[in-house]
């Protein structure tokens, strides 16, 4: 076997099986890119904005008097322009459950539960299954490496069919071409995203370094590594604790006056309760570290955080992931190159069906079932939970449960429907497109009847342009679904008789 | 700056692929002569160096880059579509992608 | 079962085996090797082997592949993690030095 075609069947096979599951995480991801913005979306009580006087020691209050189990940690961010709000979350220090909250500017008080956009980021990154959906993931990411490796290397013409794509083609040409055109123009970033993706959690992924360098202690790594500040615990109860906006005062003026970014109290039922304070700097790709340590009773400065070069090129490599700098022209790129790389995948499999049409392999079915249950089901599972964002009752508990389950449901709704019409690709996809427009069309008109200042023409007279974006960026795509459903069915092209020289037609392998 | 340096990330790719005797065939219905092709890559050149250049200007070293690269990503991708499908837009929209740019960079963008 | 195909399954999940697990080990290996003897104060070495780690995993899985025979991959691939963990993770002393 040569080299070519060993690593022409590692491509395909290697390239195929995680496919759906590599879909799932770049379509995620690609929404992701405007979690901020969608979560803003999903919560009508940010549509316009609002002057506010609430401060973080209010919301360190709203703690205090809340939550009543022993915490290990919680953590507040301030309002930015992207995220208007107080943001809180908690860990319980028995049970390790975790506790999130958003504030309302306006009146202090929580806003109603919702999942938000963080809901694509955690799909993103785990596929909202824990430390295990990491793992997997991770393991997807590695897959994708190895894809993209052994495409380069089976690739026969990589820089003369640069541009190429014949959409007429017999076809698994035209399916050929849109891979490869997807593929290799965008090679740089779906090989420094997959690279960078899975570096994020290097250090689950990857414990060599730890085990062997720090006698297999990873807490004696992280505190090395970060150079950040911990106190063990006292076991003794806290004492009064200082404000924390004074805490804040003293920080900005160690900064020069830069932005307060996450603030986080450490242990805050023991005398030890440590605060950190890091800044917020969305003008470089490496988030700042530098974060300062405080004394939560007394407000002594104890330590600022010296991070040694290596942690601080991970940050970067973590950040040129994140795509959480450089404003929206950034991450408007990185998500058009995100739906080039859920392209990539589709014509992927597009080129494997073609290949085996007209052979009786029990394998076409379950991929057609497949590319129909996820290449559809993840957007409109997607759309279905942002219809259940603006259906749901505010007062409903576990609201964002709730939300969740419409997202899961509607998914298991398409997969069953795929999975039925697997014998009628062709009716499938045209009917599930059809769902696709109704909901990505009917989404902006559900948002006219239920939120005033939400919807396009509200967003759009306020100069609210990213609000206003997301209700353009529904209507484009239903209308696009709503022309590829109601277009007349083009009768197939028989497959026309191969007779080029066998050598020629090797080039259509694998 | 930013949609200029776009508008010339477009251009450079248009550039890149025009040299192509496939593509120049396809758009002009000749072939390109080997001048015409040194001269398409020379520009392409060209193009690319100034959008990373203004795109630096505009937003710093490492951004810039990124942002340099990502379009030029993004613009490769929609000259191959528009080729494939709206082969008589691909010199046209570059022309209107070069007007926009520059009255963008103008007014200050 | 013919035994022309079970030896190309045999095949087939030596390369796969050799791939995902010997891969990971030369990964780890690799890893454990450099953060001890990178010429950098300890918490870099770490960062820049760890991080570097998955270049390695890939190789591994294209030589897997790539290479004469299952066996040949797995030859290889096991050599070299072995003399990296075992470079490793010998020196106690030194490995945990600053």
């Amino acid at each position: 076997m040569t080299l070519r075609q060993s690593m022409a069947g590692l491509h395909t096979w290697g390239g195929l099986l995680p496919s759906w599951l590599l879909f799932v995480i770049i379509f995620a991801g690609t929404l992701a890119c405007f979690d901020k913005e969608l979560e803003r979306w999903m919560r009508p009580a940010l549509h316009t904005p609002a002057a506010t006087a609430m401060t973080a020691t209010d919301v360190g209050n709203w703690v205090q008097a809340n939550v009543q189990a022993p915490l290990h940690a919680y953590w507040l961010h301030g309002p930015t322009e992207r995220e208007p709000y107080w943001r809180l979350g908690w860990e319980e220090d028995e049970s390790g459950t975790r506790g999130r909250v958003a504030f309302d500017l306006r009146t202090g008080r929580p806003m109603p539960e919702t999942v938000g956009g963080e809901f694509f980021f955690t799909l993103h990154y785990n596929l909202q299954a824990g430390t295990a959906g990491m793992y997997i993931v991770g393991l997807a990411g590695m897959f994708m490496l190895v894809a993209l490796v052994s495409g380069i290397i089976v690739h026969r013409r990589i820089f003369k069919d640069f541009f190429t794509l014949r959409p007429q083609a017999n076809g698994q040409r035209a399916w050929l071409d849109a891979h490869n055109l997807f593929g290799v123009i965008g090679l740089p970033f779906h090989l420094i995203l997959a690279y960078t993706g899975v570096a994020v959690f290097v250090a689950s992924y990857m414990p060599a370094g730890a085990m062997v360098a720090y006698g297999g202690d990873p807490l004696a790594f992280y505190e090395e590594v970060q150079g950040g500040y911990h106190r063990n615990e006292l076991n003794q109860p806290p004492g009064q604790f200082a404000p924390l906006e004074t805490l804040l005062t003293d920080a900005r003026e160690r900064w020069d006056g830069a932005e307060i970014g996450w603030i986080i109290v450490e242990h805050p039922s023991d005398a030890s309760a440590v605060v950190s304070v890091r800044r917020f700097d969305p003008s470089r790709i490496g988030s700042p570290q530098d974060a300062l340590s405080y004394d939560a009773f007394t407000g002594e400065l104890l330590h600022q955080q010296q991070a040694p070069a290596g942690y601080r090129a991970y940050i970067w490599l973590v950040g040129l992931h994140m795509a959480q700098f450089g404003g929206h022209i950034v991450r408007l790129l990185y998500g058009l190159l995100g739906l080039a790389g859920c392209a990539m995948l589709i014509a992927g499999t597009g080129v494997w069906l073609r290949k085996r049409e007209g052979r009786q392999i029990r394998g076409i079915e379950i991929v057609r079932a497949l590319n129909g249950a996820v290449f559809f089901g993840m957007p409109i599972a997607s759309l279905a939970l942002l219809w259940a964002n603006r259906l749901l009752p505010d007062t409903l508990a576990e609201r964002g449960a709730a939300e969740a389950w419409c997202f899961s449901l509607a998914w298991l709704a398409v997969a069953v429907f795929a999975y039925l019409s697997r014998r009628q690709p062709l009716g499938l996809s045209r009917r599930l497109s059809a769902l696709l427009a109704i909901l990505a069309l009917g989404l902006p008109l559900l948002n006219g009847l239920t939120t005033p200042e939400g919807h396009l023409l509200a967003s759009l007279a306020r100069g609210d342009l990213m609000l206003a974006g997301i209700d353009a960026v529904l209507l484009l795509v239903g209308s696009l679904c709503a022309w590829y459903s109601l277009r007349s069915p083009q009768t197939k092209k028989p497959a026309r008789e191969d007779t080029r020289p066998a050598a020629r037609q090797q080039e259509l392998a694998p | 700056m930013i949609l200029f340096a776009f508008a010339l990330a477009y251009l450079a790719m248009l550039a890149l692929c025009l040299a192509m005797a496939r593509h120049h065939r396809a758009v002009f219905n000749t072939a390109p002569t080997p001048r015409r092709q040194r001269w398409l890559r020379a520009t392409a050149s060209g193009l690319l160096l100034g959008a990373a250049l203004l795109n630096t200007a505009s937003s710093g070293l490492a951004i810039g880059l990124v942002i340099a690269l990502t379009q030029l990503m993004f613009a490769g991708v929609t000259v191959g579509l528009t080729l494939a499908w709206r082969q008589r837009w691909v010199v046209p929209l570059g022309a209107l992608l070069g007007v926009i740019g520059m009255l963008s960079a103008i007014s200050g963008g | 079962m013919t035994i022309l195909a079970s030896s190309r399954l045999a095949n087939l999940a030596g390369r796969i085996s050799a791939a995902l697990f010997g891969g990971y080990a030369l990964a780890y290996g690799f890893t454990a090797f450099f953060s001890v003897y990178l010429p950098l104060p300890r918490p870099d070495r770490v960062v820049t082997a760890s991080l570097l780690c998955f270049a390695v995993w890939v190789a591994a899985v294209i030589y897997a592949f790539a290479a004469r025979s299952a066996l040949a991959a797995w030859l290889l691939i096991a050599v070299l993690a072995t003399l990296l963990l075992l470079g490793a993770y010998l020196p106690v002393e030194w490995r945990t030095r600053p």
